[in-house]
């Protein structure tokens, strides 16, 4: 291997690592937002941080465990929801697969 | 040459995490597990909470500097003139209220559960469950079921959940909920449907005769408030009319409120 190449190998490969560790950093700093919406805000917002991380990350089953907070938190059997009390964790369990598979399909999002 | 893309281990990987997801919450839901993991949450929660209301007590100290100073003796002026009509309210209606708890006590119905007062320390419009989360649970003997108030009289909800030192409210407004009601002087028996948000809907024969205004209670010994009417649709075409009404003191108002065992 030339001087060269093997430069470039090493500093793509310390770049791919710093890479990695920036995009766990981020997803830590989405999962601490979103359970910080899950006990303060609207519910509107963890669902929408929920998506956009859905579309941003691969695989984000953090998803379904917003879905379980909720429900441990605020979760009582209504009628409203079919008296199960598992309801936000079957909405965000569909969420994650519905948006999971339109990720496939869209231009931005395909290749991630 | 063409390489084809093995997805035979992708597949697999998928479908042991759809069976993990699926494991998890047969554990969470039909397991002391999930009980369990509940109950710690609901330790943790409020202490969170509590922060919460911390941080915003403290960003509104600091803004009401920036609050014009005319506007806000305006505004005690018309509180105090609030406080001054509601105690004037209150002295006849607490001078009643005595009378009637001599009365029952006389013909042998006097005895009425302790009350437990709790702070809402959770409320709508956090979660899409229509829930309050209140500071008292098992340890003030707080038990599924009891009734919650707000103020002496207002019924709001109903004990879901008992946890060590939280509970959660079902709102008896909460959409599809339902509850028994008598409507009015006559009495008249009634099923009111929540509608969400504090509101609630009645659905009862067109002739009954219901007027704007009438109280309606939920029937016990001591029979709570629930609203007064406050809209009438009939139609022609339809048997029955729809009485709309909302509870006097919204959900995302509740700050304290009294847990009523029956």
């Amino acid at each position: 291997m030339s001087l060269y190449k093997k430069h470039s190998y090493e500093r793509s490969a310390t770049s791919n690592g710093m890479r990695k560790y920036s995009i766990v950093g981020v997803r830590i700093c989405v999962d601490i937002l979103i359970a910080i919406s899950i006990f303060f805000l609207t519910p509107w917002a963890p669902l929408l941080l929920v998506i956009g991380a859905i579309f941003y990350f691969k695989n984000f089953y953090e998803a379904i465990a917003a879905g379980v907070l909720i429900d441990m938190l605020y979760g009582v059997s209504l009628v409203k929801f079919f008296h199960t009390q598992w309801a936000m964790t079957l909405l965000f369990l569909f969420i994650y697969f519905i948006f999971n598979y339109a990720k496939r399909y869209t231009r931005f999002y395909g290749s991630r | 040459m063409i390489y084809r893309r093995d997805n035979n281990q992708e597949k697999k990987k998928k479908f042991f995490v759809i069976l993990a997801i699926f494991f998890f919450l047969y554990l969470f839901t039909f397991t002391p597990i999930g009980s369990f993991t509940r109950a710690q949450l609901q330790r943790f929660a409020p202490s969170v909470w509590g922060v919460g209301e911390q941080l915003a007590l403290s960003n509104a100290r600091i803004f009401s500097v920036f609050d014009s100073k005319s506007a806000l003796i305006e505004e005690n002026e018309t509180l105090k003139k609030e406080i001054r009509d509601i105690s004037l309210k209150l002295l006849d209606r607490n001078l009643l209220y005595e009378e009637n708890l001599l009365l029952k006590e006389r013909l042998g119905r006097g005895e009425y559960g302790q009350a437990v007062v709790a702070r809402v320390i959770s409320k709508p419009p956090r979660s899409l469950y229509d829930t309050l989360v209140v500071d008292a649970g098992s340890r003030e003997g707080i038990q599924v079921g009891e009734r919650v108030l707000y103020g002496d009289n207002i019924m709001i909800g109903e004990i879901a959940e008992v946890f060590e030192k939280t509970s959660k409210v079902r709102l008896f407004s909460s959409s599809g909920e339902v509850i028994d009601v008598t409507i009015g002087k006559r009495a008249v028996p009634a099923l009111a449907v929540g509608i969400g948000g504090g509101n609630f809907e009645i659905q009862i024969p067109r002739d009954t005769l219901i007027s704007l205004g009438d109280s309606i209670l939920a029937p016990s010994i001591m029979p709570h408030f629930l609203g007064v009417v406050e809209y009438i649709e009939s139609k022609e075409s339809d048997p029955f009319e729809r009485i709309l009404f909302k509870s006097p003191i919204s959900p995302l108002e509740i700050e304290t409120v009294e847990i009523v065992a029956e």
